[in-house]
């Protein structure tokens, strides 16, 4: 397609850089009249940030947007627009309380009237052309958050295609969709091709990449790794490309020698320390989303977060959980760590499954290592003696009565910072003054403390630095030496595959897409993660 | 006979405080702000209206100052609720007190000073006389309500206010500037406070006291409730509300129930109010994003 038709919209050399992180760099990037281009990526490889660059929400670090290969700089999203560049967003940008024809009148350009005027009759009618070309029919006094999702989505495409609209993109449109309505989007989206109109495909699901789109470019890491036309891909292609062979953290996060091979102690209980059965998860305010006003038909599709998650880990043993993420790991965090109460499956620890909330399954022996160390796992502007306190000051060991023995656990404090080697101020010191890496230091000291039997760790290394990663991995290796079993959550598939003692679960979707020893092929990764189910997998019990 | 004409005006009379202040919050919470300030700036407005009106001895040039004042303060308040992006909660709450404070020592300095002995002019009725007449500030009160509907749900601006208050992210993107559009509805807000608390000082009482708005600020932020956040039903509520004043006022004037306490009868107008929020405030919605600070991105 490229070469035949010309180019619309082009990112020549665009750099972008937050602080010291530069989430893109030096990418090139274009799209034809009348092209679907597919940008695939990893969760965290940028993918966002350059739709944000050539959509007019973020100023490139570096670089040049050309638009008919004239530079151009983009004021805001507003600016970008009335260029014709267009965007329909994950997270819808509609006002559920007002009626559809409201909300295009709302972000409808200026031509359509000041700010004293209502003109709603001119607007709707144009979206009602458009609509008719599309073949929908939009109840356009209806609030809008009383449609179905798909409609929702609708509404957003018609106020991204105001005036000319030469370029539309769709950042993972159908991450939000049901089965059904993701056919019908694609033909949306082929159609607004034949119009002329280049597209801009966002997503991580291979298959929809390989059906849809002229040409795909993959993102990883903030750089485009991969270009190629459609017709000449299939799913392994793509999958290599994505996850890649990341050689550098390969060599970084291998094992030291021997430690992989420690066998369970065989006095644990043969008895599985964490056993989860058919855990299923509805999204929040799912019955909402997923009802039709109408209410008639089919039963209304409930997207579910965790569809009949079951798994069990052993004394022991380090089970990895991979997935790109969004896929259900948050949710699944949350029913491990007490925090959220599924809508049907148990949890059970140690044969027996404690009442839902996060005091109980911490006394049954569950410690958390929580992806947010600054939101869930500490109280920044509070010390570190007082945070290493919570979990710990109710027993009868640290209190009389209602008066803490601060004494007792400010010492407490100082030999876990010994032990854990926390450094950058005393127990005294807010954590706030903390670098990162130390601020993960006293979430694993408060987590580890106890001598869990069993620790869910979700990410326990984003956003730190070499050295720290290497700490965080030896402490949850030591921990599994002493016996606990280990749930390791997390999107880095190097840390999953170096740590992971003999199983890795693929979620997706919220589904176990399958379960294969870390050692399986990057490829095998890919497609599970991908959304592929391996009829094949390596399945280990 | 209760119900004569002079009660009918009575309670228009006793309606337009409590009106053009529920107006004015309709639109304020419509654009996502709360300010529990109101009463503060009534206050503010109803001092700063006596003090221009004894010093030039006209009402109108008194209502261009009430409204100036209460624009003073609602500036403040957007300063830190806004601007500042402190919680808008507290930010009103402090207003209050600066605004009692405040009027309290410059009351009494003006009453040691040029004010000694005076009386304000009051504000004239345009139609009839004494207790049967209607002032300036009554029909603005009501010619605004109709604007004010038409406004909100018949212009762009309006819509563009109602997005701002449930999906600022939304009214952003569609190019507004959402922190601007706030600090000039509550500007516009504070200005009616103004007026309000002048509607009360030199159009009812012809003189003002410390406590004299006697919560109308705070009941007229119930009345927006009541009136689900639009003003022909913040109308009804603040008829609602002056009815029941006008009716204590008459049972006590005319020694109906005499054995009772007066802050008995006192009472009457804010139980009523108490009872209509318990009784049809559960079901309204307020916009989804009041009292939230924005971040233009």
């Amino acid at each position: 397609m490229i070469g035949v038709t010309a180019v619309v919209l082009a990112a020549r050399n665009i750099t972008r850089r937050f602080g010291t992180f530069t989430a893109l760099d030096a990418v090139n990037f274009a799209v034809g009249e009348g092209e679907i281009v597919a940008l695939l990526g990893e969760n965290g490889a940028g993918k966002s940030t350059l739709m944000n660059v050539l959509s007019g929400s973020l100023a490139p670090s570096d670089g040049t947007i050309l638009m008919d290969d004239k530079p151009v700089r983009f004021a805001s999203p507003l600016d970008a627009a009335s260029r014709g560049i267009g965007m329909v967003h994950q997270h819808f940008l509609l006002v559920p309380t007002l009626s559809v024809a409201e909300n295009l009148l709302l972000t409808a350009s200026r031509r359509a009237g000041g700010a004293l005027s209502y003109n709603i009759k001119g607007v709707l009618k144009d979206a009602q052309i458009l609509a008719g070309r599309l073949g929908w029919t939009i109840p356009w006094q209806t609030l809008t958050g009383d449609l179905p999702v798909g409609t929702q989505q609708r509404v957003e495409i018609l106020q991204a295609l105001r005036g000319q609209t030469r370029v539309l993109i769709f950042d993972e449109p159908t991450a939000v969709l049901s089965p059904t309505e993701t056919p019908e989007l694609f033909a949306t989206i082929r159609r607004l091709s034949d119009e002329g109109r280049g597209i801009v495909f966002i997503s991580h699901k291979l298959d929809e990449v390989l059906a849809l789109s002229h040409r795909v470019v993959v993102l990883r890491r903030g750089k485009v790794v991969f270009t190629g036309e459609t017709r000449n891909l299939d799913e392994r292609i793509l999958a290599e490309a994505m996850v890649g062979a990341d050689s550098d953290a390969a060599v970084l996060l291998q094992a030291p020698p021997g430690v992989t091979t420690t066998a369970a102690p065989e006095s644990a209980v043969a008895k599985k320390a964490l056993h989860v059965e058919a855990v299923t998860v509805r999204v929040r305010g799912a019955s909402k989303a997923g009802e039709t006003k109408s209410g008639a038909g089919t039963a209304p599709l409930l997207p579910t977060a965790l569809d009949a998650v079951t798994f069990a880990v052993e004394p022991g043993e380090i089970f990895g959980i991979a997935g790109v993420d969004g896929n259900g790991q948050e949710e699944l965090a949350a029913v491990l760590s007490g925090l959220m109460r599924p809508a049907s499956g148990t949890v059970q620890i140690g044969g027996v499954a404690p009442p839902v909330n996060a005091a109980a399954f911490r006394r049954a022996g569950v410690a958390v290592i929580p992806a947010d160390r600054q939101a869930r796992g500490l109280a920044m502007p509070l010390t570190l003696a007082e945070n290493v306190a919570l979990g710990v000051y109710d027993s009868p060991e640290y209190r009389v009565g209602a008066v803490l023995k601060w004494r007792k656990l400010r010492e407490r404090a100082d030999a876990l910072v010994k032990r854990f080697d926390i450094r950058g101020g005393g127990v005294n010191t807010s954590v706030l003054a903390l670098s990162g890496g130390n601020q993960q230091k006293v979430v694993i000291a408060r987590a580890l403390s106890g001598s869990p039997r069993v620790i869910i760790a979700v990410n326990p290394t984003r956003g730190l630095d070499v050295g720290a990663i290497a700490y965080v991995h030896n402490a949850l290796r030591q921990a599994r030496d002493n016996g606990a079993a280990v749930v390791l959550i997390s999107t880095e598939l190097s840390e999953i595959q170096s740590l992971s003692t003999r199983r890795v679960a693929v979620l997706f979707a919220g589904k176990i897409a399958g379960i294969v020893a870390p050692d399986a092929s990057r490829e095998t990764f890919g497609l599970l993660m991908g959304g592929k189910r391996l009829k094949e997998t390596t399945a280990v019990a | 006979m209760i119900l004569d004409a002079t009660v009918i005006t009575q309670t228009l009379a006793a309606a337009t405080p409590v009106l053009l202040v529920a107006t004015g919050a309709v639109f304020g919470e419509r654009v996502g702000v709360i300010n529990i300030g109101l009463e503060g700036l009534m206050v503010f407005g109803a001092l700063t209206a006596v003090v221009v009106s004894v010093a030039t001895g006209s009402p109108f040039l008194a209502l261009l100052a009430a409204a100036g004042a209460g624009v003073l303060g609602a500036a403040v308040f957007a300063a830190f609720a806004i601007w500042l992006k402190r919680d808008q909660v507290i930010v009103g709450t402090t207003i209050n007190f600066l605004a009692f404070g405040l009027t309290g020592v410059w009351y009494r300095a003006y009453l040691n000073g040029f004010g000694a002995g005076k009386t304000a002019t009051e504000l004239p009725d345009l139609i009839g006389q004494g207790a049967g007449g209607v002032d300036a500030l009554t029909l603005l009160a009501f010619a605004l309500v109709p604007a004010a509907h038409y406004l909100l749900f018949r212009t762009r601006l309006g819509l563009t206010i109602r997005a701002t208050g449930e999906v600022p992210e939304a009214a952003s993107a569609a190019g507004t500037q959402v922190n601007r559009l706030r600090a000039l509805v509550t500007l516009f807000v504070g200005g009616l406070c103004g007026l309000g608390g002048a509607a009360l000082s030199i159009g009812i009482a012809n003189s003002f006291t410390e406590g004299i708005t006697g919560g109308r600020g705070f009941v007229a932020l119930a009345v927006v409730v009541f009136g689900r956040w639009n003003p022909v039903g913040a109308m009804g509520a603040a008829l609602l509300f002056a009815a029941a004043d006008v009716l204590q006022f008459t049972l006590q004037a005319r020694n109906v129930w005499a054995g009772l306490p007066y802050p008995v009868f006192l009472a009457v107008p804010y139980v009523l109010t108490l009872v209509a929020l318990a009784v049809r405030g559960a079901k309204g919605k307020s916009p989804a994003a009041l009292g939230t600070a924005f971040e233009q991105g």
